[in-house]
Formats: C-alpha cells, sequence, structure tokens
C-alpha cells in the first residue's frame, strides 16, 4: 500500500514487485538507488526505472503501476497518496558510456526490487560530480561508498575510461576528492 | 563566520576563494548565498583576483559569470587547495552539497540532499 508516509525504499519495494508480478523486468537506477542504499544521504523525489527487456514492457509496466493507484502524466507517474513519482527513462541501462549488464535483485519476503549495484550508483554520481561539478551528487556518491561495500578499483577504472581527452583532468579529480573524502569517512 | 579559515587573507576572501574555485565557474550574487558573504564584498573581492589574473568574468546576459583564469600560473594548485579547504569548512561544504548543478528534466521533482551525516 503506497501512502503519504510511504519511504522511497517502501514504493520503491511496491513498484518492484508489482512490475515482476506482471512480467516486466525493470531496474531501480539513478538518483533514487542512491537514495535506496543511503536514505539519510541522499533523498531522491522520484523514482526511474529503466525497462531492460522488450519494447513490449511499457504497457505491461503502465498496467503495473495503475494497480498501484499511479496515474500517467507528461511523461511519469503520479500518485495521489503519495508525493514520490515514478519514470521509465529510455534504456538501455548504462552508467557514462558503459552498458550496465550485471544488477542486483533485492529480496524482503514476498517483495522484490531489482536495482543497480552501488558500486554503479557511485560510478553514475560520480560521472554527474565530475561532468557538471555537481557536489550533490558527490555527495551521494561518498554517502552511498560510507553505507555500502563498493569496488573502489572498479570505481577508478571507470573514471579513467570515462575521462579522455580534455576531461582526463576533471575527472581524475573527481575521483581523488571522492576517494580522499570516503577513506577520511569525510561525508 | 569569525573562526573560519583566513589562508587568502581573511575569513570572507578564503570562503570566496574557496567557492568560487570549486564551482569552476559561477556568479557572485550565488557564491554570496553559498558563502554567506555580503554580495557588495564578494563583488569587491572578485574585483580583486580579476585585476590580479586570477579569475576571469564574462557578462551572459545581465550576469557577470565567473572562472578561475586556466593559464593561470598556479590555476591547477589553487584549486586543488580550494577542494582541500572545502573540506575543511563543513558549513560551506554543506551548502555547496546542496546545490545540484546538473540538468533536470522539465516537471521532474527536485532532489534534496540529506542533513544527517552518514
Amino acid at each position: 500500500m503506497i501512502g503519504p508516509e510511504a519511504t522511497l525504499r517502501e514504493v520503491a519495494f511496491a513498484v518492484g514487485t508489482a512490475l515482476d508480478r506482471e512480467g516486466a523486468h525493470a531496474v531501480l537506477c539513478g538518483g533514487s538507488a542512491a537514495t535506496f542504499y543511503a536514505p539519510e544521504v541522499y533523498q531522491s523525489e522520484d523514482l526511474d526505472f529503466v525497462l531492460t527487456f522488450g519494447a513490449d514492457d511499457g504497457p505491461v509496466a503502465r498496467q503495473a503501476l495503475e494497480s498501484l493507484g499511479y496515474r500517467f502524466k507528461n511523461g511519469m507517474f503520479f500518485h495521489d497518496a503519495s508525493h514520490f513519482t515514478v519514470e521509465f527513462p529510455r534504456g538501455p541501462l548504462a552508467v557514462g558510456n558503459v552498458l550496465v549488464t550485471k544488477t542486483e535483485t533485492v529480496r524482503e519476503g514476498d517483495r522484490v526490487l531489482h536495482v543497480v549495484s552501488a558500486t554503479d550508483v557511485v560510478r553514475d554520481r560520480l560521472h554527474k560530480y565530475a561532468a557538471w561539478d555537481d557536489f550533490s551528487a558527490l555527495r551521494a556518491a561518498i554517502g552511498v561508498a560510507l553505507e555500502v561495500p563498493v569496488d573502489l578499483d572498479a570505481i577508478h577504472d571507470f573514471m579513467r575510461r570515462e575521462g579522455v581527452g580534455v576531461f582526463e583532468k576533471r575527472f581524475d579529480e573527481a575521483f581523488r576528492v571522492f576517494e580522499r573524502r570516503v577513506r577520511e569517512r569525510r561525508l | 563566520m569569525g573562526d573560519g579559515l583566513k589562508v587568502f587573507g581573511s575569513v570572507a576572501r578564503t570562503r570566496v576563494m574557496v567557492a568560487t574555485i570549486a564551482l569552476r565557474e559561477t556568479y557572485p550574487r550565488e557564491v554570496a548565498r553559498l558563502t554567506a558573504v555580503p554580495l557588495v564584498t564578494v563583488q569587491r573581492i572578485v574585483d580583486e583576483l580579476e585585476r590580479q589574473g586570477i579569475v576571469v568574468s564574462r557578462l551572459s546576459g545581465n550576469q557577470r559569470r565567473v572562472t578561475v583564469h586556466p593559464q593561470w600560473i598556479a590555476a591547477d594548485e589553487l584549486r586543488a587547495l580550494a577542494l582541500r579547504l572545502l573540506e575543511a569548512t563543513p558549513d560551506l561544504r554543506a551548502a555547496l552539497d546542496a546545490e545540484r548543478r546538473r540538468p533536470r528534466r522539465p516537471g521532474k521533482p527536485r532532489d534534496r540532499a540529506g542533513s544527517n551525516a552518514a
């Protein structure tokens, strides 16, 4: 049941479970995935799910959302009892120029949620910090890394590959700032 | 603000320089809001920095966009120092952390940076 007090995590599980039951494979990503891993640090107000299988999932996803009380308007789903909106950004599921092929499946009782890994969330947020000087994204990346184990080597490799040419210095700096704050546990 | 770092001569000047450099491109009103330094003071400090060749500014509409001069002799070192000082200035860091600078699709709700440290 989605109500005014429902947290993003609760809404994510409700939507994820409804999608799964309808046979739509969708993965929580973006800022909402950061909130899923580190709710005290970063609060997204919308949930982004990327449909990962087949063009036929669109109508199925709509049916699943409407069964929860969501209605579709202006490209996203709104709920009368919750401020959390749901959106289905166009795939493929990717972080920077890298396709995401491995995701996490989290189960709580009979509820299920597919979500990008914490390492991919950090990659995504750091990429945004490096590209836009967006310190809120840096904070989210640090928050997730302090909350759950992430693969720092894989994140470093990703930032090196993404930061090519004129962006090399930016991406290198972004990773160094992130790594230092994680090491010092300085959110 | 009285107990803040004075690396660049005064607390206000240090805060203005750290914010301006960390943001890479900004404008005086934004710096004033984030640093809690009065706008006239920010404008005076930015004027001084521009006279010394440390920052450059250009008009975009009626907004004065300020960036560190990329060819200034110690631009990279200054940026590294500013980012380190930012980490040592919790209130300024929190103000910057709450700023979303990446684009947002029209109609999307706003995100909030949490106030609780992990």
